[in-house]
């Protein structure tokens, strides 16, 4: 059980940063990363000496960061969302600190970033792909279409199925302003888009583009003038195994993982799958919503493929997933943006797209042999 | 096979296997295997992650696996590689789960899932490289 609160959300407008790549960029990452803190701290209602907690994203420099802030924090790292929240949530548990701005920004499209090609980010780290290149096998979209064949193959997914995906993000990016993709696909669309690493599609994959995203966590017990988000439950299980985490990845596709993580959020949380009203699934690609569903059980014997068909995930259903349009359609702020959708939502602040009722949320993440999971919740809130 | 043609480079070597590529320019496809619990492992390091026993032995595998996974890549990434072309997943008999292609790339059929397959190594013009060949 945690006790830190989000207290501050704010992020840039993706829309109208999505441009063609620039000879002279506006901005960068740094830049983009402020807005998107001056927005938090402002959507917070803090002042600057109250941060004394800062965590930066992968793509920004810790120290540079906190120089551009002008803060003298007295604890941060930089990290991806996903160690990185955690790590905040354990400084604030342990008292390093009570005030934690969480910051990130990227340039990617703008710097003209490509994943994949002859480059493999994260060869010297983790041995990835290092063994592959020779084979012409060095993306992860590569990667995941060896998940997605063979779960094509053992009948848990069809590809019509997996279409449900992308088709219900960008129903909810629809409705969202901010969101990249906006234009609503049909199943014929989806499978007529061009194949990249097959049997994955473009539309299966997430967009590269610009932006920024700011959370301020603060210990519950210091929030008492804003709405109460509380981070109520986290876990994470990690399965680093073999070049690139092969078996407990494409063969095991993390489900025990899964299984650990959402055990262990229920048995910190007084809620379960009855109180969740919303799922909130990192998906830099597709298949990664079907791997998470079919990871937490969530589709019970109905299974992946028919729980995604039956519109389950998608706007209205039981669990509508990732209501912005996630990495696929809102914006890839690998898994950042997720974060400060779950917060408008529990506050009701979603606009067109404001999950009915919602009380608490669950987001997931399942990467390069970690899986963790959050389950946020707005404290007013008995079950 | 030398008629194969050029690939892409290894782009950087893993402190420990240097072993697994000589063995690969010998014509021998190698696993390490822990002196102690037996354990087949790849990629190559200074212990067996199962049992913690130092200084696993380069050992020579079998070939036999069969295929677990495959894909297509459309996109060109490569001088070397035009698309399309096949990667697949073989699980070995040893345990591993290891990427290769199918084949030398060219006409042919697709892999089809858990058919068996033998790896043997095909010198290409600047590297030799286990390759999957379908055993039917």
């Amino acid at each position: 059980v945690t006790s830190v609160c989000v207290i501050g959300v704010g992020d840039t407008d993706y829309a109208a940063l999505y441009k063609p790549r620039q000879e002279h960029p506006e901005h960068d990452a740094y830049g983009l990363a402020t807005n998107a803190f001056l927005a938090a701290v402002e959507d917070a209602g803090v002042c600057k000496e109250e941060i004394d907690g800062l965590v930066t994203g992968p793509q920004t420099s810790y120290n540079r960061l906190a120089q551009i802030l002008g803060l003298e924090p007295n604890w941060g790292t930089s990290a991806d969302i996903h160690s990185g929240i955690l790590a905040a949530i354990g400084a604030i548990s342990s008292g390093l600190a009570s005030c934690v701005a969480m910051v990130y920004g990227q340039a990617g499209r703008s710097m003209g970033m490509v994943y994949g090609r002859s480059y493999t980010p994260g060869t010297d780290r983790f041995l990835a792909y290092t063994y592959y290149r020779p084979y012409g096998f060095t993306s992860q979209g590569a990667l995941y279409a060896m998940v997605a064949e063979r779960m094509f193959s053992e009948g848990v997914l069809t590809p019509e199925q997996l279409g449900q995906v992308a088709i219900g993000s960008r129903q909810f990016a629809a409705l969202n302003p901010r969101a990249v993709k906006r234009e609503p696909i049909d199943l014929d669309k989806y499978l007529s888009s061009r194949l990249i690493a097959e049997p994955l599609r473009l539309l299966d994959y997430c967009m590269v583009n610009d932006g920024g995203v700011a959370l301020v966590l603060r210990r519950s017990d210091e929030v008492t003038d804003r709405p109460r988000i509380r981070i109520a439950a986290a876990a994470r299980s990690d399965a680093i195994t073999d070049a690139d985490n092969l078996v407990p990845r494409v063969k095991h596709r993390y489900r025990q993982q899964y299984r650990k993580i959402r055990d262990r959020l229920f048995s910190q949380w007084d809620g379960g799958w009855s109180s969740i009203g919303a799922l909130y699934i990192y998906d830099s690609f597709s298949i990664h919503v079907p791997i998470a569903l079919e990871g937490l059980g969530v589709a019970g014997t109905e299974g992946v493929g028919n729980f995604l068909e039956s519109g389950a995930t998608a706007i209205g259903g039981r669990f509508p997933t990732n209501t912005h349009g996630g990495n696929l359609s809102e914006s890839y702020m690998q898994g950042w943006n997720h974060q400060a959708e779950i917060v408008r939502q529990l506050r009701g602040e979603a606009g067109e797209r404001q999950v009915p009722d919602l009380s608490a949320a669950l987001y997931v993440s399942g990467g390069g042999g970690e899986v963790m999971g959050l389950v946020y919740e707005r404290e007013d809130v008995s079950h | 096979l030398s008629e194969a043609g050029r690939r892409p480079e290894l782009e950087r070597l893993n402190f420990y296997d240097e072993p697994f590529w000589e063995a690969c320019r010998a014509g021998q496809f190698v696993l390490q295997q822990c002196r102690s619990c037996g354990h087949r492992m790849f990629p190559g390091g200074p212990i067996c992650p199962k049992c913690w026993t130092d200084a696993p032995e380069w050992k020579p595998a079998s070939g036999n696996g069969t295929v677990y996974s495959w894909m297509r890549m459309h996109r060109q990434y490569f001088d070397e590689l035009p698309p399309p072309y096949r990667c697949v997943l073989v699980e070995l008999e040893e345990g591993p789960l290891f990427i290769t292609n199918f084949g030398v790339e060219g006409p042919g059929r697709d892999p089809v899932i858990n058919e068996p397959v033998h790896i043997r190594i095909v010198d290409f013009e600047n590297i030799s490289l286990p390759i999957a060949f379908p055993v039917t």
